[in-house]
């Protein structure tokens, strides 16, 4: 572990958590609400940056539609402001960066330090055991950097969120619908590069009789959509869903306290609700890789579907 | 001949970034070009740069789109510092306008780098058939 950590790429990677973690703890805005709990479950909103004045330090864009501009209760700020998910989402590609600048040449000579070792284990694993087998060496190794990208991106911005004063960027349902309209534009893009730009749509309703033919390509072209829409809402709801069950947790021992009338309610009941925490944790870390992999194998299969016109 | 198409594709830009200037006017055109310029300069150095890489080794490139990546956050940054706290800077360039004429040059060279790539998948289509 010390030969991960103490390389001097290890220590840049460390202090890139570390800087984006201080950052977010000592800008973001604290939330203030009443009920401990919705006090707890507002970790889970993006937190506005704010500025010297203590104002939301973003840039005033009132003729961006209101989907851009909205804050996390739904309503129209028209300014796009800097949260913590976007320091945490510029961690997660400098990491990436900074880990993989010694893969190619590990890669070319078989010279590296462990940290290079490792990714490229990772990267391999993706390329002959993802990618290749579902695509094709072909087609695959001109997808194979957006997979790789995607891949870690989402990973480490996972696992960023288990860190303490962190933020998980994938638990918004903003950033994993641009990660799947992302692989929406691969579908499209790469069908139609593969196949071209009319046999694509031609291709996507199989042989039927004419009169049906309209309502199935409407049917497909739904499809089409649902695949990203699916990608969206899994990624977000897996990493929401644990989130909201540590702090549910956590709660417990407040609202215990609270109800309770004293302190011994509060005391008796966090040991259990500690414990449940670890676990939900530990079982999060698996989380945070599998949902990566998913995302990911899922994306493959969908980009494959769509340059195979076989399929 | 994909690396013409990209530079061009990002020399299409400029006049659209000229357009889009002029229409909002003001510090607020002015910033907008700013940073339109700005991004397509460091994506067209990128762009050389990637391919001069990949004329001297595998591997390289990455260490080219790392430092393009860099240099695009540091602009960035830079950029916006100098235009909101440089009074005499913020007077003729809206720091805002920067920010979002960056970010939109950006992708707009994105799509032009890798728009030309898809051709490389056609031989493909025709081998497999």
């Amino acid at each position: 572990m010390t030969r991960y950590i103490f390389s001097p790429r290890g220590l840049v990677m460390l202090a890139i958590v570390v800087a984006a973690c201080a950052v977010a703890t000592l800008f973001a805005a604290h939330h203030h609400e009443n009920d401990v709990f919705q006090q707890l479950f507002a970790h889970l909103k993006p937190a506005a940056m704010l500025g010297g004045d203590d104002q939301p330090i973003g840039i005033h864009a009132g003729w961006l539609p209101s989907l851009f501009t909205m804050d996390s209760a739904g309503h129209d700020t028209d300014t796009l402001v800097l949260t913590n998910l976007q320091v945490f989402q510029l961690a997660a590609v400098l990491f990436v960066l900074v880990g993989f600048s010694g893969v190619p040449n590990y890669l070319r000579t078989g010279k590296g330090d462990a940290i290079s070792k490792m990714f490229a284990g990772f990267v391999l694993f993706i390329r002959d055991e993802m990618v290749f087998p579902v695509m094709g060496k072909e087609h695959g190794a001109h997808f194979l950097p957006y997979f790789l990208c995607v891949f870690f991106f989402v990973m480490f911005q996972n696992v960023f969120g288990l860190l303490p004063h962190s933020a998980t960027a994938t638990a918004s349902i903003a950033v994993t619908a641009a990660l799947a309209g992302m692989t929406l534009a691969a579908m499209i893009g790469g069908g139609m590069a593969v196949q071209g730009p009319i046999a694509f749509w031609k291709h996507l309703v199989p042989h039927v009789p004419l009169p049906l033919w309209p309502l199935l390509f409407v049917i497909e072209v739904i499809g089409l959509l649902v695949k990203p829409f699916a990608l969206t809402i899994r990624l977000f709801a897996n990493m929401t869903a644990g989130h909201l069950i540590v702090l549910s947790c956590m709660g417990l021992i407040m609202f215990f306290a609270d109800s309770g009338a004293n302190a011994v309610a509060g005391f008796g009941s966090a040991p259990l609700a500690v414990g449940f925490c670890v676990f939900i944790m530990i079982i999060e870390t698996f989380v945070a890789v599998l949902q990566a992999y998913i995302f990911t194998q899922l994306s493959i299969i969908f980009v494959g579907a769509s340059v195979h016109p076989e399929h | 001949m994909t690396s013409r198409s990209s530079y061009l594709l990002l020399a299409a830009g400029l006049p659209v970034a000229g357009l889009v200037a002029w229409q909002l006017g003001g510090t607020r055109g002015a910033g907008a070009l700013l940073g339109m310029l700005a991004a397509t300069f460091v994506a067209a150095l990128g762009l050389a740069w990637g391919e001069r890489s990949r004329r001297r080794g595998p591997g390289r490139p990455l260490a080219g789109f790392v430092f393009t990546f860099l240099a695009k956050l540091g602009l960035l940054g830079a950029g916006a510092l100098c235009l909101r706290y440089v009074p005499a800077a913020g007077e003729i360039f809206d720091w805002s306008a920067y920010l979002l004429g960056f970010a939109a040059a950006v992708l707009w060279a994105m799509l032009a780098s890798s728009l030309p790539h898809l051709r490389s998948l056609r031989p493909a289509r025709s081998s497999a058939q």
